[in-house]
């Protein structure tokens, strides 16, 4: 169902509640037909420029602009975005073919024309067999296709989903995960998604941004961000890193960079530090460490580097890492 | 609840250690699936059950007997005749053009009802919808309801009666409108007419339809509002659309508690209507007054039958076991 795609753009957006800033001066440009992952901790502002792109809260400041328009004014139905609710909201007393049609009914769409599309919805998210179900009657996953084609009827250039995910179990997490990137390939339109899981975004995502405390800390691929971490709270929150201090700067050191080697015979510019834990995980081993002036180290070492020289919690071993693995971080 | 005494004839598992001999044939027994024993379900409700068997159910079934007894100016007689509901009906399908007394007090009792349940519903929703949607905090939810209340912490006796100064031919309103030059004489109307009493029992009754359909209303997800709104709603399509169909239990719930109490409803009728209106209650209380338990059964079984065609008509319109 082709869609006019559209540039999504916020301008210096801020939310204020009273004196506390929610979001501040947010600016960001999000391609037509990008996949957008908001990321972040819970609070840092996220889903409150979600729900201010969406039209579903007022905006205190900056514009935002969809094509060529400025939408702060305008109401969510007028702005071409849909929005897909973090529990699907599906209405519990409409079946899934009304619940798909509803956008189009509230338009004074007539009955017969507006449910053939929506018929016609339910067979792209493959539902066409549970037309006639409620919602109450669907599975997790099920509710979230009817959801997706419940927002996508009216030809969004834009889709919003809050924390679309997070109401399913792990599994279907990973399914559904492929399926959403799947429809945002198919309908060429920038889907816009709220996560706090870094895994989902890495996953999803053409185009990262991370999120802290009302301000956006980076922007970039999946692999620009996690292989060059702009700020200690990035390096942090995408996981896998150490933040080591070396001189007056900071630097980031992906975990599986580090090496170990016994300290009899240290490799060159190795420091000592004590394993404090060590965690096997399948295909990798996690090896904590802790260096004598008490930070701590995580070295992730595949299964047969760790058994050349397998080390046991309370071991003195050298850690070192080549200088270019190391990626300085700003301030 | 029930696996408590749920009794299931399974085979015992074979890895009991119990020679295969010993456990053929029909030998099967109890699987427990608790330690309470099965009857302790019972135990608890049969408090309620006994309250319910003594104070309605055995009254139910004396009125019903009696509706069937004879009498005389003078006796009650057991028996089993028909007459009093032939009484009941008296000339009411004899094809005349003039309505039976019977029929007339229903229908004006039924105006009533129709009445109140308009209004009650009208004031209730938009009360309901208030307190749900409009008050942000619970606290403020919670001092408003208790407000709503108020009211019911005095007698409906004295709620009626203090009807009286405000609506009488000097009262405050037609005081008011003298003052103030909007009419010459008192306004007749205001009290011991049909007037006062639908606002009585209106008054009387409205919190009757506000809690079960704020009960409903508050639990509608948020979000299906803002979904509504996402799909390009408008307040009033996201109301018709999306809260009225949400808390159609809600309205069945309290419809049944004011169509129920006004259809029965003497008291209200009889003082806010000076005496002079006539209601289905009213003509029971009066047989009573007289000694006639019969006819009196006879009329209070025939309530009885109204009232609970009312209530299983609109509990065919909505299915209420969700809300419970």
């Amino acid at each position: 169902m082709p869609s006019a795609a559209a540039d999504l753009e916020l301008a210096a957006v801020t939310k204020a509640y009273g004196d506390t800033v929610a979001v501040d001066r947010v600016s960001l440009k999000v391609p037509a037909g990008t996949y957008c992952c908001l990321l972040g901790p819970s609070g840092c502002g996220k889903s409150s420029t979600l729900r201010m792109v969406a039209g579903h809260e007022f905006i205190s400041d900056g514009d935002v602009m969809i094509g060529n328009t400025i939408v702060n004014d305008l109401p969510p139905a007028r702005r071409g975005t849909a929005m897909m609710f973090q529990n699907y909201a599906l209405f519990p007393h409409l079946d899934v073919r009304e619940n798909v049609a509803f956008a189009l009914k509230m338009a004074g769409t007539a009955k017969e024309e507006r449910l053939k599309r929506a018929d016609a919805m339910l067979a792209m998210v493959d539902m066409s067999a549970y037309a006639s179900r409620l919602p109450a009657q669907l599975s997790g996953g099920q509710q979230q296709r009817v959801a997706l084609a419940r927002a996508l009827i009216t030809n969004p250039t834009v889709l919003l989903l809050d924390e679309p995910l997070s109401a399913l179990d792990p599994f279907l997490r990973i399914r559904m995960r492929a399926e959403l990137k799947r429809y945002q390939r198919e309908f060429g339109i920038s889907f816009v998604h709220v996560t706090h899981s870094q895994e989902e975004a890495m996953a999803l995502a053409d185009m990262v941004v991370v999120m802290n405390d009302g301000r956006i800390e980076q922007v970039g691929t999946p692999r620009e961000v996690f292989n060059a971490p702009r700020t200690r709270f990035v390096a942090q929150f995408m996981g896998g890193h150490n933040v080591v201090t070396e001189g007056a700067s900071a630097y980031a050191v992906r975990a599986d960079k580090l090496r170990l080697s016994p300290l009899g015979d240290a490799e060159a510019g190795s420091s000592p530090a004590t394993v404090s834990d060590v965690e096997y995980q399948g295909m990798t081993i996690h090896v904590a460490l802790k260096r004598p002036d008490g930070t701590d180290l995580l070295a992730t070492l595949p299964e047969h580097e760790f058994d050349r020289a397998p080390v046991a919690v309370g071991d003195t071993v050298g850690v070192a890492w080549h200088p270019h693995d190391r990626h300085e971080l700003a301030a | 609840m029930s696996s408590t005494h749920e009794i299931e004839t399974k085979a015992i598992p074979a890895s009991a250690g119990v020679p295969v001999a010993a456990r053929s044939g029909a030998r099967v027994r109890r699987v427990r699936t608790s330690w309470t024993p099965w009857w302790t379900a019972y135990l608890q409700a049969a408090p309620m059950a006994l309250v319910f068997l003594l104070f309605f159910i055995l009254p139910l079934v004396a009125t019903v007997v009696v509706s069937f007894w004879n009498y005389t100016e003078y006796s009650i007689e057991p028996a089993f005749v028909a007459t009093n509901y032939a009484d009941v009906f008296y000339g009411c399908f004899s094809g005349g053009s003039a309505l039976c007394t019977t029929f007339a007090t229903y229908l004006s009792t039924l105006k009533f009802v129709a009445i109140v349940w308009v209004a009650t519903l009208a004031i209730g929703f938009t009360v309901a919808y208030f307190l749900c949607f409009h008050v942000r905090t619970l606290p403020m939810q919670i001092a408003l309801f208790m407000v709503c209340t108020i009211p019911f912490w005095t007698s409906n006796v004295i709620r009626m009666i203090s009807w009286i100064p405000l609506l009488g031919r000097n009262g405050l309103v037609n005081e008011t409108l003298q003052g103030i030059g909007l009419i010459d004489a008192p306004l007749e109307w205001l009290l011991y007419s049909d007037f006062a009493v639908a606002l009585a029992l209106v008054h009387l009754y409205t919190l009757f339809m506000v809690v079960p359909i704020f009960n409903s209303m508050m639990r509608i997800d948020r979000a299906l509002i803002e979904a509504a709104y996402d799909a390009g709603a408008t307040g009033w399509q996201t109301l018709t659309n999306v809260v009225i169909p949400l808390v159609k239990p809600g309205i069945v719930i309290g419809s049944i508690f004011v169509v129920t109490i006004v259809t029965g409803d003497y008291l209200t009728i009889g003082i806010m209507g000076g005496q002079q209106i006539a209601s289905v209650g009213k003509v029971i209380q009066s047989q009573i007054n007289f000694l006639q338990f019969p006819i009196a059964a006879a009329n209070a079984i025939v309530l009885l039958a109204v009232v609970l065609l009312t209530i299983w008509g609109m509990l065919r319109l909505v299915d209420i076991r969700k809300e419970l």
